[in-house]
């Protein structure tokens, strides 16, 4: 953990980095400014032929500001990209210190491809932002200062034009770029979710729909939403010129302007001849870095949608807060499991407007084992989330006496283990994927509870053991597997008191029975809450509670996709 | 946020991008037509200006005088504006047009590609986000490459007539930027290709992290992850910054030829105005317009540097997708895509239709041996599936019940022994007269965004009427077909899903009247009643067709003529 001094120390590097980059960069265009602008005076003096003795500090100047930009953008581009990266370490942590508060039912049901996108896409975009969005701003806007007060000790008149024109083509430019972009826009980055996910089922349907003779109706249905993304796309074509074009317009009034104040002022006498050509090419030298603020602008609108979805997940309530100053989590002082009472439990799910179980009573003993039966939709996952401390509780759910809201979340869950048969398998070793239970875990610890959960015969035919790399999401695991290794991974864990959700879901009867026979015998002296919705075998549990929907007609909610975001396909 | 080394010229590589996309050639010819008018308005823009500050400055004119010059000066920069316009509006366009291309192309050959090598997350990623990222490269890149073709020569041809010695101080400069590119970039191309790999893998990490983040929190590892994470992001930003201090060594070079030739433009033809080799107005006239062109010959070539850096990343999404492109199709999945493009999704229009079975086969397997790579072949299997019976395969999970089915499909080749309809091996059958005969409900079944109903037609290849819909959904208890579902699932729950599916088969055997029905688990996430409701109504169904399925619930072996174990 990064303790608050020291992150506040981290972030003013990364913005003092970021502000060496934009003077950096503004240095870089000042010399640019200064070679155009002293070339044309030297030209113009060597033109009225003085001593070449006169001219050594025009000449020389001039190389000294040819060599600059070059060496200066360098280095900008090095200290800001430095910067950038660094911030973007910073971003991608804060987003997951908060998903870790939200999950998983705090996390509005995002599927997972468009979960990726934000986290991938949007951090990254705030990245962009600062590149390409601030610091060409930033470096634009002191270049068109300095060219300001340059023109303006020139020749006032010109100063003016050159501060309007500048003026202008930093706005409108940008301005109308943004404008005609940011519907357009939101509108492209629904689209690609929607693509990206309709692309995404067509490939892991694949084989479903070529059997079918129907991939050709699916690829079209996915093939609409890439017409869709183009149109929205060929929208945003127009505001990128139409930026451009007024940018490129006031520079075509500045330098105009430019030697329509300065023709009459050198013939008046009132301006040296000699400055007429400075005067007239400063104004292309100054417009260079505005020229470039319509593509910043677009940029920034872009990453504006980004960081909209990222502070959508910032601001996102946590659905269970943890108590102000919580409870030692002490249930049962003797050790061993601690004696747990439900009375009237009431769970609802964030945002759904009527609970998914309402008014459970369940009284469990230390060490009993216990079925809570019921059909789909009837909250057996909801009891689940809220044993675990996912979910915030009306009525009485006491462990050892005292309510779980009194204690802090991850106290409970260091009592309480879940097994969910859509735990996750991630893309990594399956040593990796046990030892996450406990990190201590030795490899026969490992092997043994592999045993335990019914994974002899897989683990024997692995030609890697524990080294086994599981595929993305355990796709090289069948579902089966992929319970009885999260099982195994439970039994690691070796938690007082274990929700089994629907252990045997992908099992055949006797691989099922074998499985929670080996199951409850390894747990015995723990208390067991095993979830199900057909009836165990005998002598499995202790006794069967049921559960009943609270409302009338079921309606299967999507509370598995809310404890997984693991695609389904 | 990939910035990487800027390639000079357009290699192979993009010639084929080019080739790929309809209307690209067209739009390079527009693309050309616009760069020429615009090297116009820059050359002409530059005399206008040097005209003019010598008219007054040497010549002594004033504003009545130069007046319309200075009104042609005004029209011929806001003509550059608008052509800008016009291009950048062009380009983009014509981006869209041939990222949609590349993606349908692409999506029309993974269909075709064999399942189960590729990661579907990934993969869909790339076709969206990554080509996607193309945009800078078709509708920035490329149009300052073509401008920078064109412009130099252009402006050196001016500079030679108005005055040799810079031209050729500008001809000297100009071969170095390409020249340092092209050492460089090949110096980095091997650290830029890697790059892309560490991005996705960083990528899948985190989404891998995210997906799994309930178990994480479960376990009490969340916040653990958070030391990862910072680990994996710092050393993605260390192996980028490398690259980095190399890769903007191109752009340094580029920035220094152009600023450098213009102060030895100035400094030259300074030196010569002193010494009285350029004198008088036209004199002074040269000197300014050599010295105001000079910067412009170098301008695309930066613009084009500049933007590589942002298309880098989307040029190695582009090979990738090319990689797709070039991998051979699946069996039995149509022909090769050739001709246009566009109609690559026509698989169905095939010239021969074979005829699909007319009745119940018996299906044999003999002495047959699936195996996965780096696991131990699955133990030897012979069975035989009696016609117009219902046969259930109630073998332990992952003893290969799913493969099977698969394998009777064709997409899962045995290593050993044969499979067999009537007698007659797979192999010498046609398969897509074999998947017309069969209707099939995997374990996951597929949804795609739209309603229920949708989800359902999606088995037949013709459109389904309504009545036989919304009788296959009644028999299946599915939910209502006016129910939207998005692809991916959301709004179902696994219950819902499982019977769309048992709908979608049931349509299937009613309309194409297969004589084969295979089940994966058809009733793993159902309760015991609505199990018992969808078995009975899934009865008439079973008649006279020869039936297997995968499954250890009781009810469904209840309804077995054939149980098989192994």
């Amino acid at each position: 953990m990064v303790s608050r001094r020291s992150y506040s120390q981290w972030r003013n590097t990364i913005a003092l980095r970021l502000g060496l980059g934009a003077v950096l960069g503004a240095l870089a265009q000042l010399s640019a400014l200064g070679l155009l602008a002293v070339s044309a005076y030297l030209v113009s003096r060597a033109w009225e032929q003085p001593p070449i003795l006169y001219l050594m500090v025009a000449i020389t100047s001039v190389r000294a500001l040819g060599i600059g930009r070059g060496v200066l953008r360098y280095a900008e581009r090095l200290t800001s990209h430095d910067a950038a990266f660094r911030g973007l370490e910073r971003l991608r942590v804060a987003v997951w210190r908060k998903l870790v508060r939200l999950a998983p039912a705090g996390m509005p049901v995002w599927r997972s491809g468009d979960l990726q996108a934000r986290l991938v896409d949007d951090v990254d975009g705030t990245g962009d932002r600062w590149l390409r969005g601030t610091l060409p701003l930033t470096a634009a806007v002191i270049t068109a200062v300095v060219a300001v007060v340059l023109q303006t000790a020139i020749l006032p008149a010109a100063g003016a034009v050159l501060a309007l024109t500048l003026l202008a083509a930093g706005l409108a430019g940008p301005a109308l770029a943004s404008w005609s972009s940011r519907f357009a826009l939101r509108a492209t980055a629904a689209e690609r979710g929607e693509l990206t996910e309709n692309v995404r089922a067509c490939l892991h349907g694949r084989e479903e729909l070529v059997a079918a003779g129907t991939d050709a109706v699916a690829l079209e249905r996915a093939l609409d939403g890439d017409e869709r993304l183009r149109r929205a796309h060929a929208r945003i074509a127009w505001s990128a010129g139409l930026g451009q074009c007024a940018g490129l317009l006031a520079m075509a009034a500045a330098v105009a302007g430019a030697l329509w104040t300065g023709i009459p002022a050198v013939a008046a006498g009132t301006l040296d001849g000699v400055l007429l050509a400075c005067l007239a090419l400063v104004p292309l030298a100054a417009f260079e870095p505005v020229l470039a603020l319509p593509a910043a602008a677009q940029q920034t609108a872009a990453a504006k949608e980004s960081g909209r979805r990222l502070v959508e997940i910032t601001q996102a309530p946590d659905p269970r807060p943890d108590p102000v100053e919580p409870m030692e989590f002490e249930p049962n002082p003797l050790g061993g499991p601690p004696y747990i009472e439900i009375k009237r439990l009431s769970v609802a799910w964030p945002g759904a407007d009527r609970p998914a179980i309402a008014g459970f009573d369940l009284k469990i003993q230390p060490g009993e084992r216990v079925a809570v039966m019921g059909p789909s939709g009837s909250g057996k996952s909801t009891l689940a989330a809220a044993l675990m401390g996912f979910l915030p509780y009306e009525g009485s759910l006491r462990f050892g006496g005292v309510e779980l809201a009194e204690y802090d979340g991850d106290d409970v869950r260091r009592t309480v283990g879940l097994c969910s048969q859509d735990a996750h398998v991630f893309d990594t070793t399956l040593a990796e994927n046990l030892r996450l239970a406990r990190t201590g875990a030795t490899d026969d610890e490992l092997v043994r509870a592999l045993r335990w959960a019914g994974l002899r015969d897989w683990f024997d035919g692995l030609d890697l053991g524990l080294a086994t790399r599981l595929g993305e999401h355990g796709r090289a695991v069948s579902g089966g597997e992929r319970g009885r290794i999260a099982l195994a991974r439970c039994l690691i864990a070796d938690r007082e008191v274990l929700v089994l959700d629907e252990p045997d879901a992908h099992l055949d009867a006797a691989t099922a029975e074998r499985v929670l026979r080996t199951a409850a015998a390894a747990l015995e002296g723990k208390t067991a809450i095993i979830i199900t919705h057909r009836p165990l075998p005998p002598g499995v549990v202790d006794r069967t509670v049921h559960l009943r929907p609270p409302v009338p007609t079921p309606r299967d909610a999507p509370l598995s996709s809310l404890l997984d975001l693991a695609p389904r396909g | 946020m990939t910035q990487l080394a800027p390639k000079p010229a357009a290699g192979a590589f993009d010639r084929r991008l080019l080739h790929r996309a309809r209307g690209a050639s067209v739009y390079i010819g527009v693309c050309a037509a616009l760069g020429l008018a615009q090297t116009a308005c820059v050359v002409a823009g530059a005399w206008l200006i040097a005209s003019l500050v010598a008219g007054a400055f040497a010549g002594g004119e004033d504003l009545a005088a130069l007046g319309p010059r200075l009104v042609a000066l005004a029209a011929v920069l806001a003509a550059r504006a608008l052509l800008a316009s016009v291009q950048e509006a062009a380009a983009n366009r014509a981006a869209a047009g041939v990222k949609s291309d590349l993606r349908r192309q692409a999506l029309a050959r993974l269909m075709r590609l064999p399942s189960g090598t590729r990661h579907s997350g990934e993969t869909a990623n790339l076709l969206v986000r990554g080509i996607d990222a193309l945009d800078a490269y078709f509708a920035r890149y490329l149009p300052q490459l073509v401008l920078a073709a064109i412009v130099p020569a252009g402006v050196l041809v001016v500079m030679l007539i108005a005055y040799p010695p810079a031209a050729l101080i500008v001809l000297v400069t100009l071969p170095l930027i390409p020249l340092f590119g092209i050492l460089i970039g090949h110096y980095t191309k091997a650290r830029a290709d890697r790059q892309w790999a560490v991005t996705s893998r960083l990528a899948h990490h985190f989404a891998d992290l995210v997906a799994g983040l309930p178990t994480l929190k479960a376990f009490g590892r969340a916040a653990k992850q958070t030391g990862a994470i910072e680990v994996t992001t710092g050393e993605y930003r260390r192996r980028s910054m490398s690259l980095l201090r190399v890769a903007f060594c191109s752009a340094l070079v580029l920035e220094l030829a152009a600023s450098l030739s213009v102060a030895v433009v100035a400094v030259t033809v300074g030196v010569q105005l002193v010494d009285g080799g350029l004198a008088g107005q036209a004199g002074l006239q040269t000197a300014l317009l050599v010295l105001i062109l000079a910067p412009e010959a170098y301008l695309p070539l930066r613009n084009a540097g500049a933007h590589y850096h942002a298309s880098a990343e989307g040029l190695a999404a582009a090979e990738r997708v090319f990689a797709i492109l070039a991998e051979p199709t699946e069996e039995g999945t149509g022909p090769a895509e050739a001709g246009e493009p566009t109609d690559a999704p026509a698989l169905t229009s095939a010239p021969h239709i074979a005829p699909p079975l007319r009745r119940a086969p018996t299906i044999m397997f003999r002495r047959t041996v699936f195996a996965y790579p780096g696991r131990d072949p699955l133990p030897e299997l012979s069975l035989t599936v009696p016609a117009a019976q219902t046969t259930v395969l109630t073998a332990r999970s992952g003893a290969g019940k799913s493969t099977l089915l698969a394998a009777l499909l064709g997409f899962r080749q045995p290593v050993g022994g044969s499979i067999a309809f009537d007698g007659t091996d797979l192999a010498r059958l046609d398969l897509e007269a074999i998947r017309r005969s069969v209707s099939w409900l995997p374990q996951k079944p597929v949804l795609i965004d739209g309603t229920v109903a949708d989800n359902v037609r999606l088995s037949v290849p013709h459109d389904a009427s309504d009545p036989a819909v919304a009788k296959a959904i009644a028999a299946a208890h599915a939910p209502d077909g006016r129910r939207r579902v998005t692809a991916g699932g959301a709004g179902l729950s696994a219950g819902e899903a499982a019977r769309v599916g048992l709908a979608r088969l049931l349509l299937r055997a009613d309309l194409l009247d297969t004589p084969v029905l295979l089940l994966d688990e058809p009733t793993a996430h159902l309760d015991t009643d609505t199990e018992r409701a969808v078995l009975e109504s899934f009865a008439p169904y079973r008649e006279n067709r020869t039936v297997l399925i995968a499954s250890h619930r009781d009810a469904v072996r209840a309804i077995a003529d054939r149980e098989v174990d192994w």
